[in-house]
């Protein structure tokens, strides 16, 4: 099979690094599944693949796997906490070494042949750039700790989050869904922040902005869980009304049961309309 | 009874149920809603009948920067008659000339009045929230409708209605 290689800046591509085929269908979904898991900035993009697949994230998610389609199209799943890279040559995948051979496109594992493997990321610069981003952007986080939101009004923190998801995209919003993992980022300051992923126009990230935010849904906090369902009511994306469902079940604070509720029945009426734009 | 209308963030009168709180305790959240200066708190009148309640929740969302969801709770004004509280007839500063002979100030508020009010609003307070979409939606009708003085309204606001004019 033929892989389409996303290649990086020729700075980039002089460093060795690996980068493999998924069967993720988009970037975002690669870094979702997939890039974070592993040691930050090891892998900098991935082949889109030719093959689909009928998993759905959430399925994809649950195994906590690494899924790809071999050659003859039939799905294979390695345990993600098996991933491990190695600083030289290659990586490990299972035990079994990858190692960059450009030419052939193609390598060994424990479970066979590989269906497709290309070389063009980078490592150790990346990582460091990964690194100061991330850090960046919980200073950022931590800063506004005190803020009182006010709405309607503008806010240097939705200017200064914005300006790093223009610039470095899913990798920005990979670095947010970390920081609202962490739980000790007050709440007030990501709700802010979820409810405005939902709200910005960049199509590069739209898979991760959602993704994020269906899954904070489930966090503890209610400033959280209310700040992912404005957010998802921004992005108009009927993809999102199984986990409004679900967060109105599980819900216990009464008032933000119907917030959630108004927000399923905003999501709910676009399925129904002809046409729906998206913040994409 | 007619009502009063606060500008409030909901998820502060959100009835907690957590270890610290004992039955009938509210957590403070709620107050850092009541802002007040010089002992007054502004407030709207909202007719018995909601008739006004729409253009007071149009003016005060077109006094912001951006279309952003707007919150608010309603109180009956009885609850304000009961605590005593004096009230002035103090016209708003919105855009909405029309929606601004709706706002009220309490005056001479102290700071144990204020929690008195809170205690006793809390448990029927109508806490309501009107989506972005919906109050763009508002403001450019308004806007349309000719109710809206575009001179009054701030800068970054101005430049988003003319947009989408």
């Amino acid at each position: 099979m033929n892989a389409t290689t996303t290649t990086t800046s020729s700075a980039l591509k002089a460093q060795h690094s690996v980068l493999v085929e998924t069967g993720a269908r988009t970037d975002e979904e690669f870094w979702q599944l997939f890039g974070r898991r592993i040691t930050q900035g090891n892998f900098e993009k991935v082949n889109r693949p030719k093959t689909d697949t009928s998993l759905s994230l959430e399925e994809w998610n649950k195994q906590q796997s690494f899924i790809y389609t071999d050659n003859k199209g039939k799905h294979r799943t390695i345990p993600i906490r098996s991933l491990s890279n190695s600083e030289d040559e290659g990586f490990f995948v299972n035990n079994s070494y990858l190692r960059d051979s450009s030419s052939e496109r193609s390598y060994k594992s424990g479970e066979g042949r590989w269906p497709e493997i290309s070389i063009v990321g980078s490592s150790s610069l990346l990582q460091t750039q990964m690194e100061l981003i991330s850090r960046q952007i919980e200073v950022l986080f931590r800063a506004y700790a005190h803020e009182d939101f006010e709405d309607g009004t503008e806010s240097e923190f939705i200017n200064e989050l914005s300006s790093y998801v223009l610039k470095y995209g899913t990798i920005a919003v990979e670095v947010i869904a970390s920081i609202v993992l962490k739980f000790d980022i007050k709440p007030q300051v990501t709700f802010e922040a979820l409810r405005w992923l939902g709200s910005i126009t960049h199509s590069e990230s739209y898979r991760s902005r959602l993704f994020l935010l269906e899954r904070s849904l489930r966090n503890p906090s209610r400033w959280v869980r209310d700040g992912a369902a404005l957010g998802l009511v921004s992005m108009k994306d009927v993809h999102a009304v199984p986990y409004i469902r679900d967060a109105i079940d599980r819900e216990q604070i009464q008032d933000l049961r119907k917030d959630l509720q108004d927000v399923l029945n905003r999501l709910e009426h676009l399925s129904h309309a002809p046409f729906s734009s998206k913040n994409k | 009874m007619p009502h009063f209308l606060l500008k409030i963030n909901k998820r502060k009168w959100d009835k907690l149920d957590v270890p610290w709180l004992e039955p009938n305790q509210i957590q403070a959240d709620p107050l850092g809603d009541l802002k007040i200066s010089e002992g007054t708190l502004s407030v709207w009148h909202v007719n018995d009948d909601k008739s006004n309640l729409d253009i007071v929740i149009t003016a005060l969302a077109a006094n912001r920067d951006n279309f952003d969801k707007f919150e608010y709770g309603l109180f009956d004004q009885t609850i304000a008659m009961s605590l005593n509280l004096k009230m002035q007839n103090t016209p708003g500063t919105t855009p909405i000339d029309k929606a601004n002979i709706w706002h009220r100030d309490v005056v001479e508020l102290t700071a144990e009045k204020a929690f008195e009010l809170i205690k006793a609003i809390f448990d029927t307070f109508e806490k309501q929230r009107v989506l972005d979409d919906d109050i763009k939606t508002k403001i450019l009708n308004a806007d349309s409708q000719g109710h809206l003085d575009i001179h009054k309204v701030h800068d970054p606001m101005k430049s988003r209605i003319i947009k989408s004019r």
